[in-house]
């Protein structure tokens, strides 16, 4: 043989693709339980990217609809006259809209609640549908035949129905119909204070429209061109005067857009990373699986190289063999990810601000094929590339070992370099900054090898205990997890990640409701009163103290806004690029008080505070520090406020740092006593209910003799951040929720692979005189030691991430929730159980001989 | 040992073949210096007690495995000159195997196993002569079934024919019929010097049974790494 004929000779690719489908008989069924590893993770990148792309499509044909038009121009005062010429200069259709918060009393129910009124003089939206019931009241106020619109949630809560009567303030009105939903509006927009439409006019009847009361003025305008270059740079020239002088903020359909696309982005790039975690742990899963299957081919191989075989050309046998698998896994993926995907908007509905219509989106579902597919090949990889030192010589030799070592293999740290390229690369892509991407795949790395190690502790000790005191089946259960080719590690890593994510949400959580819940104890306030006015403050408190209460803070508040900085109008600091104050402090609309101390939950950290002055301006004031840098002020700087066209100078004294909870009255400014108390003040009070029914009374009488103050109930706040929290944390379980169950399938498919080595171990007990209860014991035994050690280790880790998390970006305190984690720990166990228990069905019940002649053959 | 005379190359050579396996610091030489040929045609049996260095050697013979030192030349190829893809192109143009527990592969049937090494080399008619080996050893009838749905005997026929299907030049056998009864060890050792006789090619094989030693042109004996020729050895 020539030189030449050495290398030309090759079957051919058919042959290939024979040889593989041949080579695979009988053990399809277990390839294709390798494959599931990866089908959740598939799946859920699958049903991101889907969702992801349809909400890209929405949010583009919708944009407008998502501000509900061109324009709106927001301040937290009146307009005025000389921004009413601005806004009829500019032309096109305009609604005016006036919002503040109140109470509501429903005469019918005897019921009252705290709501948003939104009164507007036109049609709105201006882009996009206000959906009602009936549906032709619609989005203009005429249609309303002189009723308001009620928001359904408020309706079904105190089972209103159209016709039914709503006191607002001092007028009373009939209901017209339910607010369904207003375009570019999600659910959530009306959790806290449920939306309530209606005129100005029927406003203005209110009385609600007084000084101090926090109100919003909007106007919204479209155009028939949209927004012209003319129009924008209107806008623009206004900017940076006539906007300064009145506080403006505006917002475009496009400023609205990027704004959604950004938050929308946000959620999906981590939603996506945690599906990512389930298809890179599927990825690992497929590894080992595909090794312990090499390991049962290593013959075949062996003997092809014998029959002439190159080693090129046994490695594309089962390299062909493991992707075609592969690939149907991913295929499977991608159709669970395309289910996935008209299931997941039910839980973010309620966060969207437009209906979702899910359509299949070939483009995603090909991606998140592809990628799926990329990981399984490239993790498969690992093991495949041993098949290249097998040495023919093993057919007559089984002790012979591989030709040389993985480790000093170039192509495997390749190969390695490859797989942490891909998942690097994804991630970047994902998070869409190189830092964020590389600290991703990195505090992945380290989560893993956290996990592993804890894991690998857990087992350790608890094989130890069971050396020195532990029971025959205790030892021999446990020893099952340190069986030949066992995957005890992966698959209490991948359970794990699982548990540490699902933990680590509730763990936030809880801490993040201890923060509110938390003040609800002793005699804190648990109820403010707010919007009450100076010649009501003393029938209220009568009004209290009759009913049993007392005010426990009675706060002064008098609304301002900036009007200078140490002598530079605001005018001009806008204009100045360098001057670095941030944006609200602009149009910002403070709610500033008086008085003669430093409440208990702030400490003076510079300066010296001023509890009485009665000098000439400037008047010496208290700053929080969170405001400092918005306002690049210090000590000794000088501030103007704009109090309701009356201006005041201050100098800053002192500065606070607050300790903010929710709940504690605080404020960002604290005049000394002796200056503002001529200006127009609105009060606070703050008191205490011993219980919900106290409250709901206190609200019902409240509300009947005070029309105007709006009563805040903080247990009804908890409730409603605890529901917030549940809908927002069911999307993240769910999705976590898939690292599970790739867990688990790694686990199925470990048993399967190991069926036959514990159907022999069990027959040998049984042989030996062991019951089949007894065998089934040491798998339960073996399958609770494997959830405890997956769950304990995810627990533990989330433990230490909840409290790294709640440090840099809270700045709260862990609050540890025993029978949460137990039950955390409870239901893995059982999971991990019930999935042993049913791969290993049979198991205990084989009947000896059988097995023993089949050894024999 | 001496080394006969005769006209024709021979087809296989060894000169000073040393092999040694290190695990460590330790190291076992197995093979010791051994030098010997054999003529196309004849049969050689390689006898000796376990652990001798007897599969050690086939491995080698066959280009299965690499001597740490000496020459080796087979069908006019220096193996220990090749790459481990270019032996595995002489096993499959030259070579045939047999082995003592059949090694065929499970999940292909007796048919496809015999067709393998032809299948290997792209031959066309693969088919054909495997129906063809497949009648010869007597399995015209069980080629659809799986090597579990044989007996032993039959599966050595099978492997039988996956060894003579593509006329190797050599056949190396390895305790053919150490995994058999004596009977069935009887008809394959029977079929196994009949296709050798038909064939006329030279075969190689590693025994521990002298009656099936008895049978080949010449005996080798290997007692600790070496070889030595059974002087003795009358051919029954």
């Amino acid at each position: 043989m020539s030189e030449a004929e050495f290398k030309t000779r090759h079957p051919g690719l058919a042959w290939l693709a024979k040889m593989a489908w041949r080579d695979s008989r009988g053990q399809r069924r277990l390839l294709a339980l390798f494959t599931l590893s990866i089908v959740f993770g598939v799946g859920a990148v699958v049903a991101i990217q889907s969702l992801r792309s349809n909400l890209s499509d929405i949010i583009e044909v919708q944009s407008r609809a998502l501000l509900g038009a061109d324009l709106v121009l927001r301040s937290q005062q009146a307009f005025g006259v000389e921004m009413d010429a601005f806004m009829a200069d500019l032309g096109g259709q305009q609604t005016r809209e006036i919002r503040l918060r109140s109470m509501a009393f429903f005469p019918g129910s005897s019921g009252s609640q705290f709501v948003q009124l939104r009164a507007l003089d036109g049609p709105y939206p201006l882009y996009g549908e206000m959906e009602t019931e009936p549906v032709e009241l619609g989005p203009n106020p005429n249609d309303w035949q002189d009723g308001v619109l009620v928001e359904e949630n408020l309706m079904i809560q105190q089972q209103l129905a159209p016709g039914d009567s709503i006191r607002l303030g001092d007028a009373e009105f009939r209901i017209a119909g339910r607010l369904v939903r207003v375009s570019g509006e999600s659910e959530v927009s009306g959790f806290f204070s449920p939306r309530i439409y209606l005129t100005i006019d029927q406003l203005q009847e209110t009385g609600l429209l007084q000084e101090g009361s926090i109100i919003n003025h909007r106007a919204y305008f479209r155009f028939p061109d949209g927004l012209t270059e003319t129009i924008q740079e209107k806008l623009q020239e206004a900017r940076n005067n006539l906007f300064v002088d009145y506080g403006i903020r505006r917002e475009t359909a496009e400023n609205r857009q990027e704004r959604v696309e950004r938050i929308l982005a946000n959620l999906f790039d981590f939603l996506n990373l945690i599906g990512f975690i389930a298809l890179l742990l599927g990825g690992i899963g497929v590894a080992g699986a595909v090794h312990i299957f090499l390991q049962q081919k290593v013959n075949t191989m062996a003997l092809l190289r014998c029959l002439g075989a190159s080693s090129g050309l046994a490695f594309q046998i089962y390299w062909l063999q493991v992707s075609v698998v592969g690939m149907l896994g991913a295929l499977v993926g991608a159709m669970l990810g395309v289910g996935i995907q008209f299931l997941l908007p039910i839980p973010l509905r309620a966060f969207l601000p437009f209906p979702i219509e899910v359509q299949f989106d070939p483009g995603a579902v090909l991606a998140g094929l592809l990628f799926g597919w990329l990981i399984v090949s490239l993790f498969s990889f690992v093991p495949l590339l041993k098949i290249r030192g097998v040495s023919p010589l093993k057919v007559i030799r089984s002790s012979v070992g591989n030709a040389r070592p993985m480790r000093r293999d170039p192509l495997f740290w390749a190969l390695i370099m490859a797989i942490v390229a891909a998942i690097s690369t994804f991630s970047v892509l994902q998070t869409q900054q190189w830092t964020y991407g590389l600290a991703f795949v990195a505090g992945l790395g380290g989560s893993l090898l956290l996990l592993a190690g804890l894991a690998w502790l857990l087992r350790w000790a608890l094989r130890l205990s069971a050396r020195r005191s532990g029971s025959f089946a205790w030892r021999l259960g446990l020893s099952n997890l340190y069986r030949p080719n066992n995957r005890t590690l992966l698959m209490v890593v991948s359970i794990g990640m699982g548990v540490l994510l699902i933990h680590t949400l509730f763990l936030v959580r809880a801490a993040l409701l201890h923060q509110v819940e938390g003040q609800d104890t002793g005699d804190a306030p648990n109820v403010i009163l707010l919007d009450v006015q100076s010649d009501q403050l003393d029938d209220l408190q009568s009004f209290l103290s009759d009913n049993g209460f007392s005010a426990l803070e009675t706060l002064p508040i008098v609304t301002m806004r900036v009007a200078a900085i140490n002598g530079r109008e605001m005018r001009e600091l806008r204009e100045d690029p360098d001057a670095g104050i941030s944006h609200w402090i602009f149009s910002w609309e403070f709610r500033n008080t008086f008085r003669d101390h430093v409440l208990d939950n702030a400490t003076v950290i510079e300066g010296e505070f001023v509890p009485r002055y009665d000098g000439p301006e400037p008047y010496p004031i208290s700053l929080s520090e969170n405001v400092l840098d918005d306002m690049k002020v210090g000590i000794g700087d000088r501030i103007s406020w704009n109090v309701q066209g009356v201006r005041i100078e201050t100098v800053v004294s002192s500065v606070r740092l607050i300790e903010w909870e929710v709940g504690r009255q605080n404020f960002n400014v604290v005049f000394p006593l002796g200056t503002i108390e001529d200006a127009p003040v609105v009060y606070a009070v703050t008191v205490r209910a011993r219980d919900r029914a106290e409250s709901s009374s206190l609200q019902a009488s409240l509300t009947q003799r005070f029309p105007n103050v709006s009563m805040l109930d903080l247990t009804l706040l908890f409730e409603t951040i605890n529901n917030i929290l549940d809908r927002a944390a069911f999307v993240i379980h769910f999705m976590a929720a898939f690292t599970i169950a790739t867990g688990l399938t790694v686990l199925a498919g470990s048993v399967v692979t190991s069926r036959y080595q514990r159907i022999k171990e069990s027959v040998l007990l049984r042989t030996l005189g062991a019951s089949g209860a007894f065998i089934r014991k040491l798998l339960m035994i073996e399958f609770l030691l494997l959830g405890f050690i997956a769950a304990a280790a995810g627990i533990l880790l989330s433990i230490v991430s909840t409290w790294a998390l709640l440090w840099s970006m809270f700045d709260l305190e862990l609050v540890l929730n025993w029978q949460g984690s137990l039950l955390t720990l409870v239901s893995v166990v059982a999971l991990t159980l019930i999935t042993g228990l049913l791969t290993t069905r049979g198991i205990a019940s084989q009947p000896p001989l059988a097995v023993l002649r089949r050894e024999e053959g | 040992m001496t080394e006969q005379s005769i006209p024709a190359p021979p087809i296989l050579k060894l000169e000073k073949v040393i092999k040694t396996y290190h695990s460590g610091h330790q190291s076992l030489t197995v093979i010791r210096d051994i030098t010997f040929t054999v003529p196309p045609g004849e049969s050689v049996a390689i006898i000796g007690p376990s652990g001798s260095g007897k599969t050690t050697l086939l491995g080698i013979c066959a280009g299965l495995d690499q001597p740490s030192e000496g020459a080796i030349e087979l069908c006019g190829h220096r193996l220990d000159q090749l790459t481990e893809d270019q032996r595995a192109e002489v096993r499959n143009r030259k070579l045939g195997f047999v082995f003592q527990n059949f090694q065929l592969i499970p999940t292909l049937t007796a048919l496809d196993n015999i067709l393998i090494p032809l299948e290997l080399r792209g031959d066309r008619k693969a088919r054909e002569q495997a129906l063809d080996w497949l009648a010869k050893v007597g399995l015209a009838d069980r080629g659809h079934h799986y090597p579990v749905q044989l007996s032993g005997g039959e599966q050595q026929r099978i492997a039988l024919a996956r060894a003579c299907v593509g006329n190797p030049e050599i056949l190396f056998a390895d305790e053919p019929t150490g995994n058999l009864d004596d009977e069935t060890s009887q008809q394959i050792e029977d079929l196994l010097f009949e296709t050798h006789a038909r064939i006329g090619n030279t075969m190689v094989l590693v025994t521990h049974a002298r009656e099936l030693a008895q049978r080949c042109d010449r005996v080798l004996r290997i007692r600790s790494g070496h070889l030595e020729e059974v002087t003795d050895h009358v051919r029954s």
